[in-house]
């Protein structure tokens, strides 16, 4: 005697229609998966990069003095040291670092060139701050406040408009990565609908029996979510660890190669989550999708 | 129990195949329904079944009007219709147990009743032996009634057969028109479309005529003019 309930349509006898579904949902899953790591890079960058900048800003001790006069690199030492001191009394700032000539030779080098023992060249004086409220702004003003009466030609940047920019620019990347993961995830959806309207095409007449012998469009439905649910589901694991491989293969090439410029792909639960919510995503909307075209395609069936 | 009131039928925008059915069929009755191929034979029967929908008049089943009622209603009115098909429309991926056992699944029943319930059936047709046979491996006669298992198994309250005799062999057709005796006996309404005379003359039912879409009901024929006729 059968023990297991036979499916009533023979949907998964069109072998050469489920296989295509099943790779085209794997390959689609899994450049969602990689497009998911990449807007995790690009959210971890970004992080990174912010962090870096935010919080800090930096003092300039130009050369050329308000009057015109340039001046000696001992007297803007001395005025350096003078804005350390004013500065260091500031209760809203966490340190105070007086940048060396060989770290500003270095900041200068992009532009000048090796400028490394060319004591003549008058290089400004740098401070970097550290504050403790980044976002307060009346502290910054009043630290701004304190750079002019050391100094009135010196001048402070909180590194705001560069950061707005970094800010917009990873966000462009990171929208662009979850649109590819969108994307993805919709031609995988797509790909299952068109298997659907063709399987209900195919079934026609058995379809028609079901319905002949009392069988609501609900219960038809639900063979076809359950195909679904199952082939689906299954093609979206595989796809997603594939993808998940191919992050970490190329996340270990990657990282022998520049491991300064990016950072490290981080392997952490929020990671983890975001990976599997990839099949379960391309899994419900396709089960959705299934069941909303069966349904509109009986509802016009007698 | 089933009534046809000024019944029309015509598909897309072509003429009507039936035109003014007007009949009723009693709890209980036993029909033959006949004439000539084209006569629209195929679409009466879709209309009993409810895989047509007229396009005028009325037509009611169970108490019900199937012109107004809601999808749902009309699947529930299903349930209630066995068929039996001419060319059987067997699954043939299923069983002759999982064929006879679909209208079962369909109506919800527990698979402890559908199990007990295809059993009984199956060996009521004779088929007890083939019940994990798959139709490609059954002969004609032995689909037929795997199909006619299938349209008797949730106790229908009306059975229709579209010719249900015709692709076999006298004795298997006279034995399955004995099923078909013994199921209206218990109360089964029956409409069986055929072309078969021999058949119409030997059970000697009343027979709807159908004739360029019209109807029109015959009596029983008397048996002395049976007897003269032969």
């Amino acid at each position: 005697m059968a023990t297991k309930k036979p499916a009533d349509l023979a949907l998964e006898k069109d072998d050469v229609g489920t296989k295509f579904v099943t790779l085209v949902v794997i390959m689609m899953t899994a450049l969602a998966t990689l497009a998911m790591g990449g807007a995790l890079v690009v959210h971890s960058l970004r992080a990174s990069w912010v962090g870096e900048v935010s919080g800090h800003m930096t003092i300039e001790i130009p050369v050329t003095a308000a009057d015109g006069t340039v001046r000696e690199t001992e007297s803007l030492g001395i005025i350096a040291e003078q804005m350390r001191d004013a500065l260091s009394k500031d209760i809203d700032i966490d340190s105070v670092r007086l940048m060396s000539r060989s770290d500003v030779e270095k900041l200068v080098q992009p532009w000048l060139g090796d400028v490394a023992g060319t004591a003549d060249l008058p290089l400004p004086a740098l401070i970097a701050v550290r504050l403790k409220h980044p976002n307060d702004a009346q502290a910054i003003g009043e630290i701004a406040q304190t750079v002019k009466r050391v100094d009135p030609v010196a001048t402070s940047e909180t590194h705001q408009a560069w950061l707005a920019d970094l800010k917009r620019f990873s966000l462009v990347l990171l929208m662009a990565a979850l649109l590819m993961a969108a994307a993805t995830i919709a031609c995988s959806i797509l790909s299952v609908t068109g298997a659907v309207k063709a399987r209900l095409a195919a079934h026609h007449a058995d379809i028609d029996l079901l319905h002949v012998m009392g069988a609501t469009d609900n219960y038809i439905g639900g063979q076809f979510v359950r195909l679904v649910v199952k082939n689906v589901g299954r093609a979206a694991l595989i796809g997603t660890v594939a993808g998940m491989i191919a992050l970490k293969t190329g996340g270990l090439v990657a990282g022998e190669l520049q491991a300064a410029m990016l950072p490290a792909f981080r392997w952490d639960f929020t990671a983890l989550l975001w990976f599997a919510v990839c099949p379960a995503l391309v899994t419900g909307l396709s089960l959705l999708a299934a069941r909303f075209t069966v349904l509109r395609t009986l509802a016009v069936m007698p | 129990m089933i009534t046809f009131e000024h019944v029309g039928l015509r598909y897309n925008i072509g003429p009507e195949v039936l035109t003014d059915i007007t009949f009723t069929l009693e709890q209980g009755a036993f029909h033959f329904l006949s004439g000539p191929s084209g006569a629209g034979k195929t679409s009466l029967m879709k209309l009993l079944y409810l895989s047509q929908l007229p396009t005028r008049g009325s037509v009611q089943m169970f108490g019900q009007d199937v012109t107004i009622a809601t999808r749902a209603q009309r699947m529930m009115i299903r349930q209630r219709i066995g068929v039996v098909f001419q060319e059987f429309r067997l699954l043939p991926h299923l069983s002759a147990f999982d064929n006879v056992a679909l209208p079962l699944r369909i109506m919800g029943r527990k698979p402890h009743d559908i199990k007990n319930a295809c059993r009984e059936i199956l060996e009521w047709v004779g088929l007890a032996d083939h019940m994990h046979a798959r139709p490609e491996i059954l002969s004609g006669g032995q689909q037929q009634r795997v199909a006619i298992a299938r349209a008797v198994i949730g106790k229908p309250r009306l059975l229709l057969a579209d010719e249900p005799t015709g692709s076999l062999d006298d004795a298997t057709g006279y034995r399955i028109m004995s099923l078909f005796e013994q199921l209206n006996r218990m109360g089964t309404t029956i409409v069986i479309a055929t072309h078969n005379q021999q058949m119409m003359d030997h059970f000697n039912h009343p027979r709807l005529m159908l004739d360029k879409g019209n109807l029109a009901v015959q009596p029983p024929t008397p048996k002395a003019a049976l007897k003269a006729a032969h």
